[in-house]
């Protein structure tokens, strides 16, 4: 019995940006040019003829567009203008709404319009709670947040919001091992999965697979990107959250959102300034590209991609703006400014991260660490036999 | 002239077209072109007719066409023979694509002709069609049923698949290819076929699979490599192919085997060595020519002449073959085929009218003379003559036509008795030529080696190995001839009583990729050279002073090296003991 074909799922794809895949006649130029398919994951080509039979459950097994870091070597080759690397990119959109267990995702990539309400409203109901919930009496005089919204209290909603995000993005990433690896999750001994551990961590910081991409230029803005993102990550919600007294952690030398301004040298300026820089950089580059469609992986833009990269803009801008103030010592921009950059970076982190483009900062480097697990455990099974 | 009652023929049947520049199907507008015909004062229509006989040649063809039991004759310049095709007979199919087991398994050729006009429903009771297969290649590339590509069912079956879809955005259309064959244009077609939705899968043997009430289409898809199921089908449609009107009917060389076999205590001279041509009994011309009364075929019964370098060209001088029973094709080249045969149509009258040869020697006003006090009528010139030039009286005298003629010279060549000649080309012409070679003595141990060349590529390559600066061995000699079929076998038996050492024929590629310009001028020569090699043996020369190579004008750079080795191979058999005789 064979496998049967589902004229939905294409229909369905529709809706996650998939434009041209039916127009792919499988010469094999996209899987051939690919610097990353390998004769044991080859893509793009294979996931085409998944989407385009409407093969569900196999898109759902595939690593492969994980694989992608859509240098978009494979559209500028496709001679029937079938646009592989889009399809990549929206099996990757389609895999994280499958992933997501609540069905938020698959609603927040499906509808635009659901897309900005959703961000609106928890834009609205920051912006409601930052105005309802402050100190008495703030300072006028200085531009002192914490007279305005005690850390304390920040460092507590902070902890509840990581942590709910935390659960969510896990249990997401859980259901990616599982479909990825099927039946061969349990069969492999965890000693592999251990040694192998590092391959996570290199994967994560490095993504040294898109270093063998033909564009380099790509690699180094999504390394910005990543790493701006990753470093401002860790000085909020780390660093932040490492200033909770209550259960008695603190280390005052690194913390932030202290009103004390740090002298210039202090790492906790330089890797701020340094993630402002980076992720400036990056995102203007990625939104001029977008806008001129200037490369292949420029030229379809998916709601979501251009939420992630304005709420990520929006986010550093507000941010450096309230450093700014800070350093004029302007009390009321200082203020208008945080509330704006709570009202934009909070809805970002509640609503990317486990449900939308963020989330592939977790799933990729974890199928990647996975694909190695499995090479592992294939060649020791060889070796053995 | 048209067999049925009224113009268009299969084309009557079709709703939609697919046509440059195929961005989509169109509507098929025959009625306008039929009006602009059978308006159009200089053209003479007979429906429901058939031709009874055509006598003559071009410029002065008769033909007798026969309509509701009246006949009419009329004189013809030239004749473009557009007789089309029949579909392959489905019931000869494999079981396996399902034919005749559900009245729901149909061809292309049925879906034509079953939905013209009409919307498109399941055949079994006209409910409406949601899932369908289409299956290519049915009984087509298969060595078993026809060996060819019809060139036009991937086009079809894609026009035919965007039909479906008009009526239904829904439907689900999918299309089991071997190989999808959409030339030129047409293949945006296909790509229009893909954003529609049509779904294709890749497979070389799809099944079908008849049960009660349920029809189904298995097919081991070789871009996904498993097997896909596609269930719930409402119609099946077979991509038979084209087969062409010619290839109908008795074969005449069949025939004549069975009267040889009757005749053969006879003892005609043997001319069995020669290979006739395959002309069947389609009853379309109806020729009173001496080889035959039809076209001959090709490969696959395609009347066609070589179709890159001679299209339209057929083996009867005047004769145009032109849309699906020249090759199979679709409707848009059809009708670019018939603009290039009548083209070709009329250079013919122009030519022929001028007194001039029609391709490949257009305008050569010299034609064969044949010195008939000395004919013997051994009938080899009737019997070679590639393009059925000359009929027969009832004695066996060569009864040459004229205007059929197209100056090649075989017929000069096939003659033992060398009354055939031409003005400017004759077996004393060439002889002469033979003649004037010098030929050093044997002591000079300088060898001499003739080459007789085909004008058309041979000599051409010869001529471009010295544009190269190649370099070849300076024995040779060369003698262009019109045709290697123009070569006489006096010319050999000269040469070598002469002291000619050794002679090479350089003719062109014979068979069925044949390249000759008469088609079969360079086969003819490499017969009659093959019983030279006897002769030889029998007045004590060495077989291997007489060679036949085919080149072609691609192969100078080859050239040389054939050439050299020739000369070492005389040199190694030594000088011609006839020296100085």
């Amino acid at each position: 019995m064979g496998v049967k074909f589902d004229p939905n799922l294409m229909k369905d794809l529709k809706a996650f940006g998939l434009k041209d895949a039916n127009k792919c006649m499988h010469c094999g130029n996209c899987t051939a040019v690919c610097p990353l398919s390998t004769p044991e994951n080859t893509f793009p080509r294979k996931l085409i003829k998944y989407a385009q039979m409407g093969l569900k459950d196999k898109i759902l097994k595939s690593p492969e567009p994980w694989l992608c870091y859509y240098c978009g070597d494979c559209s500028d080759t496709c001679p029937r203008g079938a646009d592989p690397g889009e399809t990549m990119m929206v099996m990757r959109r389609y895999l994280t709404s499958q992933y997501d267990w609540t069905g938020f995702s698959r609603k927040f990539y499906t509808s635009e319009k659901f897309e900005i309400i959703a961000i609106s409203i928890v834009g609205i109901f920051i912006g409601l709670a930052l105005w309802i919930f402050h100190a008495g009496n703030p300072n006028m005089e200085h531009a002192h947040l914490n007279s305005v919204w005690p850390a304390p209290a920040i460092e507590i909603a902070d902890i509840v919001m990581g942590t709910i995000l935390a659960i969510l993005l896990l249990s997401n990433t859980w259901r990616c091992v599982k479909f990825t690896m099927g039946d061969l999750l349990k069969k492999i001994p965890l000693e592999i999965y251990i040694t192998q551990a590092k391959e996570l961590v290199i994967h994560f910081l490095t993504q040294r697979k898109f270093g063998e991409c033909t564009d380099r230029m790509q690699w180094i803005v999504h390394l910005l990107i990543m790493t701006g993102y990753s470093t401002v990550f860790m000085l909020v919600v780390v660093f932040l959250a490492g200033g909770i007294h209550v259960i008695g952690l603190s280390w005052d030398e690194i913390m932030f959102q202290r009103d004390v301004i740090y002298p210039f040298f202090h790492p906790v300026r330089l890797l701020g300034y340094y993630a402002t820089f980076a992720i400036l950089y990056g995102t203007t580059y990625a939104m001029i590209g977008r806008l001129k469609k200037s490369k292949a992986q420029y030229k379809n833009s998916h709601g979501t991609d251009w939420m992630f990269l304005i709420l990520l803009q929006l986010t550093t801008l507000t941010g450096i703006f309230i450093h700014f103030t800070r350093l004029l010592d302007w009390p009321m921009p200082t203020y208008v400014l945080y509330v704006i950059h709570l009202m934009v970076a909070v809805p970002m982190l509640v609503l990317e991260v486990p449900f939308a483009k963020w989330a592939h900062l977790a799933f990729r480097p974890v199928v990647l660490y996975l694909m190695a697990v499995k090479e592992k455990y294939l060649q020791e099974q060889k070796g053995a036999a | 002239m048209e067999k049925e009652s009224q113009l268009g023929g299969f084309q009557g049947n079709v709703q939609k077209i697919a046509t440059f520049p195929y961005k989509g199907t169109e509507d098929n507008d025959l009625e306008a072109l039929i009006q602009e015909v059978t308006q159009n004062e200089k053209i003479k229509v007979y429906t429901g007719a058939k031709v009874d006989k055509t006598i003559g040649g071009p410029g002065v063809f008769e033909a007798t066409i026969s309509q509701n039991g009246t006949t009419a004759a009329h004189r013809i310049g030239a004749i473009v023979l557009a007789a089309g095709w029949q579909p392959y007979d489905p019931d000869k199919l494999d079981e396996k694509l399902g034919f005749g087991a559900s009245p729901n398994v149909i061809t292309n050729v049925m879906f034509e002709e079953s939905f013209n006009g009409g919307k498109i429903g399941r055949p079994s009771d006209g409910k409406d069609v949601t899932n369908v297969a289409f299956l290519q290649c049915a009984g087509q590339r298969d060595p078993d049923h026809l060996p060819y590509c019809s060139s036009m069912c991937c086009v079809t079956a894609l026009k035919q698949a965007l039909q479906i879809k008009a009526q239904n955005v829904d439907a689900n259309v999918f299309v089991v290819y071997k190989e999808m064959r959409t030339p030129g244009q047409s293949e945006d077609l296909y790509l229009k076929a893909q954003e529609e939705g049509i779904t294709f899968i890749r497979c070389q043997s799809p099944e079908v699979k008849v049960s009660d009430e349920s029809l189904a289409v298995e097919a081991e898809d070789e871009l996904l490599g498993e097997a896909v199921l596609m269930e719930n089908l409402d119609m099946v449609v077979l991509a038979t192919g084209m087969v062409p009107v010619t290839a109908f009917g008795m074969d005449i060389t069949q025939e004549e085997k069975k009267k040889d076999e009757e005749e053969a205590k006879k003892g005609e001279e043997d001319l069995d060595d020669i290979p006739l041509d395959v002309i069947r009994r389609s009853e379309l011309l109806n020729l009173e020519y001496r080889q035959g009364p039809e076209l001959p075929a090709l490969r696959y019964d395609f009347p066609d002449s070589h179709f890159i370098c001679f299209p339209y060209e057929s083996r009867r001088t005047g004769i145009y073959p032109a849309g699906c029973v020249r090759r199979p094709m679709g409707i848009a080249t059809a009708q670019e085929d018939a603009a290039g045969a009548v083209m070709k149509a009329i250079q013919c009258i122009e030519l022929t009218s001028n007194g001039a040869a029609v391709h490949p020697r257009s305008g050569d006003m010299t034609f064969p003379e044949f010195a008939m006090q000395r004919c013997t009528q051994c009938k080899r010139c009737t019997v070679e003559c590639p393009f059925g030039a000359i009929n027969e009286d009832e004695e066996a005298n060569p009864l040459p036509q004229i205007t059929r003629c197209r100056r090649c010279g075989v017929c000069m060549g096939a003659c033992p008795e060398r009354i055939i000649s031409f003005k400017n080309y004759s077996v004393q012409m060439i002889g002469a030529m033979i003649k004037a070679i010098n030929v050093p003595e044997e002591d000079e141990e300088k060898p001499r080696i003739l080459v007789l060349a085909c004008e058309n590529d041979a000599y051409a390559a010869l001529d471009m190995a010295g544009i190269n600066r190649m370099k070849y061995n300076a024995w040779i000699r060369v003698i262009p001839l019109r045709c290697l079929g123009s070569m006489n076998l006096v010319w050999i038996a000269d040469s070598l009583s002469k002291g000619i050492d050794g002679i090479i024929l350089l003719g062109c590629k014979h068979g069925d990729d044949y390249q000759c310009h008469f088609v079969k001028g360079s086969e003819l020569a490499d017969i009659r050279l093959s019983k030279v090699s006897e002769t030889l043996d029998r007045l004590a020369l060495e077989s291997e002073r007489v060679r036949f190579e085919t080149v072609s004008i691609i192969d100078y750079d080859r050239l040389p090296a054939v050439l050299d080795e020739f000369a070492e191979t005389i040199d190694e058999v030594g000088p011609n003991p006839f020296k100085g005789w």
